[in-house]
């Protein structure tokens, strides 16, 4: 993935990008890399906006990375359409709250406690 | 005794003949004590599980031992699938979803430790479906250098424990744990409060090392959560209460303190 315009991407030029992101966070996780981590998470939250902001909020088309086999790539995917499809989303995030032998595990369980305590309000 | 340069050809020959049926009846015993059955019938040659056993009884549990010269397989009764140790010489596999373990000590202690945490995670997934621990320890063997690394394993498989028990703790310290502040130190001193409370009985307990490690990971990355920002940014000028709340919530979600 280059540093190409979002606007010119497709959707699916979209979606996959954002599949190379979630994998990339979770190896940067992995090496406990904050700072490569958070470059990463900056980039896909400016990817999620370009799709949000296309004809008809395109982020639902993240919602077929649900069942993805990295566990970050499906985290992120629900997290970008707690907004639009709330209670699917929030299914995910569930799921992999159950994994708390991993990062995605803690970063699920408190998301929901910040949904449920009105800390997180997605937009 | 003579030595062997007094004795003729054919008698050196005859010595060598009896102890060499002397060492093969020694082996015969030793195999025959350990249940060997040379009629059991074994996989074929060429098959990635080659050399073993398949079935019946003898030399314990069949499926458990470790033969073959290729694609050896610890393979218990209670172990199946994804959570099967395999070793193939150069690298020690984990299932299905589970690291490849170099046999060499990796080169960078980073390379290493992240080895270790997804060792670690593949035996919680184990251990959750009902694998005994002892079974799974059994790649620490295979790959010796993560001997070095099999008490950070063991403690991430700890269960959620009080806080009073994690609060005490501090004062047993032990291998694979470290002491953990629910109100993060460093950013706790930028914003003014007391060394005291810092490091009061309070704010330090004792947890699993690798566990430590993801709670720090989470505060320190960006979260959609905190509008775009970290939990430790978003905690700047807030109150201790609400630090160590966040803290504690850290620490259950991540199975370290009991709910």
């Amino acid at each position: 993935m280059n540093n190409r315009l979002l606007s010119n991407l497709s959707v699916q030029q979209l979606v996959a990008d954002f599949v190379e992101l979630g994998v990339a966070q979770d190896d940067a996780l992995s090496d406990r890399d904050s700072r490569r981590y958070n470059r990463l998470f900056d980039r896909m939250q400016l990817l999620v906006q370009e799709l949000k902001q296309r004809p008809g909020d395109q982020r639902r088309a993240l919602m077929s990375l649900y069942d993805h086999p990295n566990l970050q790539v499906r985290l992120k995917a629900a997290k970008a359409n707690l907004a639009v499809a709330y209670g699917p989303s929030r299914k995910v995030m569930e799921e992999i709250a159950e994994c708390h032998w991993a990062p995605q595990g803690l970063e699920a369980g408190m998301s929901i406690h910040h949904l449920d305590t009105g800390i997180y309000k997605p937009t | 005794m003579a030595s062997l340069r007094s004795l003729s050809t054919a008698t050196l020959l005859a010595k060598i003949a009896a102890t060499r049926f002397l060492l093969s009846a020694a082996r015969l015993e030793l195999l025959l004590k350990a249940n060997f059955n040379p009629n059991q019938p074994r996989v074929p040659r060429g098959s990635a599980d080659g050399g073993q056993w398949t079935g019946g009884s003898g030399g314990g549990t069949p499926s458990s031992r470790a033969t073959g010269p290729r694609g050896s397989s610890f393979r218990s009764p209670s172990i199946g699938g994804s959570h099967r140790i395999v070793d193939r010489g150069t690298h020690v596999h984990l299932g299905h979803d589970g690291p490849a373990i170099p046999k060499q000590q990796p080169s960078s202690i980073r390379q290493a430790n992240r080895i270790g945490v997804e060792t670690a995670k593949w035996m919680a997934r184990a251990v959750m479906r009902g694998t005994p621990v002892g079974r799974l320890l059994d790649v620490v063997d295979l790959a010796l250098w993560l001997r070095g690394h099999k008490a950070d394993i063991m403690a991430f498989l700890d269960p959620p424990r009080s806080l009073d028990e994690l609060r005490d703790r501090v004062q047993e310290p032990r291998e694979g744990y470290e002491v953990h502040h629910p109100v993060e130190q460093a950013a706790a001193r930028r914003d003014g409060f007391p060394e005291e409370l810092i490091r009061s009985y309070q704010n330090e307990t004792l947890v699993p090392r690798y566990r430590h490690w993801q709670v720090t990971g989470w505060f320190m990355s960006h979260n959609e959560d905190f509008g775009l920002r970290s939990p430790r940014e978003i905690l700047r000028g807030l109150s201790w209460e609400e630090r160590l709340d966040m803290g504690l919530q850290a620490m259950i979600k991540m199975k370290i303190l009991k709910p």
